[in-house]
């Protein structure tokens, strides 16, 4: 987690949707709060999902007037536990999995049954006066991008952090980074290896050489010794003791 | 570009984290950046509004046309603004003009209908780069971005505010003032609610213009920020120098000197050293503390137990027969409290009421049952007082009570019919006859309204000075 390092001079904390909720063992979980255009997306399918379990009870009416209240009874099932269930269930509705997000409490719990009954309930509060325009209003306004569902019930939609495909061991050892990188250069120094496949030559030299350049490491050396260090780093040193 | 000054993390991440990041840009900078929308849009709207005079309909479509003319400033402000040099008000004429330079026309052109305008927008006003090498450029930066998508969502939002400020005004307006024609409003390019429905969107417009510009700007940091490595960069900038002892010959042959693994060049303290210090680490407050808890536990320890007896400072120990007797005492206790209840459970279950309950049906036969004598001087006093109705009531109490000596059980509130029923039912047939007698005529007295005579009364009750010796003999 790479927290930015703040001392009287510098100016406030950069602008960023990371928002981070320590746990009572002191680690950091990052939370990555969702806007209006996700979660519009999200809604927008949800809806289509639930016109099609709609579409669906449709040969109930031929039963006359007991498929009609028996689809009435349906829709609002539908209408009112869909979200609920869902939430409580898998953590999101099939429209927000699909767009990659998840409702969680403001201390990063999942949701639980009274916190989505509530944002649920509140839908209403937010459609006002039309499409949701009140929710849209007070998302856009709101720092966490919370609807008037989330500021009463408490909870966050945040996107889902999707593991990351991490590299296979490495085969050298690598080679033991100098001792006054502080944690931050050291995630630096791994997610340099990680994305210096993708970099154009040019700029992988010029950025390793930022780091190089003071050690007196320059030109097409300077990303292959950022990359010894990764390697050393990812390994672990030998001894067991984490990087 | 001074990565140092940003003021907004930026790293590698997926589109919609990227919008997202946008739209937390906007907020952040949303007063400066509406006015500043204003400021071109507003007198574009006069100028317009002369051109197009009572067609409210182009008026709107121009002004829809022309919004790559407002999001330029837009987008101009907020890049400076991410490297902490926010204009100054003198920098306004320079920046309104932005959205008129020609490398812009484009936008005007063919690709106003683009769902990629708002990724082509600092492509154009930032990079400036020659037409080949542009599109070379945009395709790069639009792989795996979401921008067709921001733009659709977007014309949505901005649809879902205009629809939501016409309808909270039609909604608003008190009735007896002149509302707004809804109809008029959509259709009725003429109509004046068609002119405040405009001037609604127009509205809307401006409030997510904002939030467009600065998710598309987000999405083109975020591209590059992935593809130039932005962050990383940064991190390396911060990185702590080389410590100062280490001289620039030597730094050209420290990755020599450390090429073999230095494991073994660190040295570790002795492990008695090692652990006095690790006790003293756990002894700090930081890995807990101990405290006193008192409790009551069982004794299982026989042996324990007459120590502690012995050490107890009670004088006096209650004699030994003292919890055989309450034993004992409880025993008797339960057994006649089950015994209560058995008897009490009997009760309930027996068909025999209880003698109050039998004599319910009849007001107050009470105070002149005491003997046939006082029944009889009763009826006699009542014929005289000329209450002939009065008088066969009284009568058929006292047969009722009769009865009830007879061992007849009677309901309480059986009619006189029901009566009879089980007189005749139960009772031998000249024992029952008398009382039917009496039952009818009370009958007769009591709901016909129709008052026996007072012979009949006086043939009755010989009757039933009969009947009662005669039941006394049976």
């Amino acid at each position: 987690m790479d927290a930015p390092r703040r001392d009287i001079a510098t100016p406030p904390p950069p602008l960023d949707t990371l928002r981070l909720r320590e746990t009572p063992e002191g680690i950091d979980l990052g939370l990555r709060v969702a806007g209006a255009v996700p979660r519009a997306l999200a809604l927008a399918l949800d809806l289509l999902i639930r016109l099609g379990l709609y579409l669906l009870l449709l040969p109930l009416l031929a039963l006359a007037d007991l498929g009609v209240g028996l689809a009435l009874l349906a829709v609002f099932a539908i209408e009112w536990f869909y979200p609920v269930v869902f939430e409580v269930w898998r953590g999101a509705t099939p429209g927000k999995r699909a767009l990659g997000l998840r409702v969680v409490h403001e201390d990063a719990t999942p949701v639980g049954l009274p916190a989505s009954t509530l944002r649920n309930l509140l839908r209403t509060v937010d459609f006002l006066p039309a499409g949701y325009a009140l929710g849209l209003v007070v998302s856009l306004a709101d720092p966490d991008f919370r609807r008037i569902g989330d500021l009463a019930a408490a909870t966050l939609v945040v996107h889902d952090d999707r593991p990351a495909p991490r590299r296979g061991p490495a085969s050298t050892t690598g080679q033991r980074p100098p001792p006054e990188f502080d944690a931050d250069t050291r995630a630096a120094i791994l997610a340099f290896a990680e994305r210096a496949p993708a970099l154009a030559e040019a700029r992988r030299i010029e950025l390793a050489e930022v780091l190089t350049a003071p050690r007196g490491v320059r030109g097409g050396a300077a990303p292959a010794l950022i990359t010894a260090w990764a390697t050393w780093l990812d390994r672990g040193a030998p001894d067991g003791r984490a990087a | 570009m001074r990565l140092e000054r940003l003021t907004a993390q930026l790293r590698p991440c997926p589109a919609w984290q990227a919008i997202d990041l946008g739209f937390a840009l906007a907020r952040a900078w949303f007063p400066a950046l509406w006015a500043l929308w204003w400021c071109t849009a507003l007198p574009l709207t006069l100028i317009v509004l002369a051109l197009a005079w009572l067609h409210s309909d182009l008026w709107l479509l121009a002004l829809w046309w022309c919004k790559p003319l407002y999001e330029a400033p837009l987008l101009l402000w907020a890049s400076r603004a991410l490297f902490d040099e926010r204009p100054r008000r003198g920098a306004l004429p320079g920046m309104l003009g932005a959205g008129l330079r020609p490398r812009l026309l484009p936008l005007l052109l063919w690709r106003r209908l683009s769902p990629r305008r708002a990724l082509v927008l600092p492509l154009l006003l930032l990079e400036g780069l020659p037409q080949r090498a542009r599109r070379a450029r945009l395709r790069t930066l639009a792989g795996g971005s979401a921008s067709g998508w921001l733009t659709l969502v977007c014309y949505h939002l901005e649809a879902i505010l205009w629809g939501g400020m016409l309808l909270g005004l039609y909604l608003l307006i008190p009735e007896g003032l002149p509302g707004i024609d809804l109809i008029a409003a959509l259709e009725d390019s003429a109509a004046p609610a068609y002119w405040i429905s405009s001037a609604c969107y127009l509205l809307a417009c401006s409030l997510i213009a904002p939030f467009y510009v600065c998710a598309g700007f987000a999405l083109y940091l975020s591209r590059r920020t992935e593809l130039e490595g932005w962050d990383i960069e940064l991190a390396f900038r911060r990185a702590p120098p080389p410590p100062a002892a280490v001289l620039p010959a030597l730094a050209l042959l420290a990755p020599l000197l450390l090429a073999p693994p230095p494991a073994e060049a660190e040295t570790w303290p002795a492990p008695e050293a090692a652990r006095a210090r690790i006790a003293e680490v756990l002894d700090s407050p930081d890995f807990g503390a101990t405290r006193e808890v008192e409790l009551w536990l069982p004794v299982a320890d026989p042996a324990q137990r007459s120590t502690e007896d012995a050490e107890a400072t009670w004088s006096a120990t209650p004699p030994p027969w003292l919890a055989g007797t309450i034993q004992w005492g409880l025993v008797t206790l339960g057994a006649i409290a089950l015994l209560i209840l058995i008897r009490a459970l009997w009760r309930e279950r027996s068909p025999r009421l209880p003698r109050s309950a039998r004599t319910e049906h009849e007001a107050a036969p009470e105070p002149h049952s005491a003997s046939p004598i006082d029944h009889e001087t009763e009826i006699r006093r009542l014929l005289a007082a000329d209450d002939p109705g009065a008088a066969i009531g009284a009568l058929y109490r006292a047969s009722l009570e009769r009865l009830d000596r007879l061992g007849l059980s009677l309901p309480p509130g059986a009619t006189e019919g029901s009566c009879v029923q089980r007189a005749s039912a139960r009772l031998p047939h000249r024992v029952g006859v008398p009382f039917a007698a009496i039952a009818a005529a009370r009958q007769h007295a009591a709901y016909g309204d129709r008052d026996p005579s007072a012979a009949h009364v006086e043939r009755l009750l010989s009757h039933w000075r009969r009947w009662q010796g005669r039941t006394d003999a049976h």
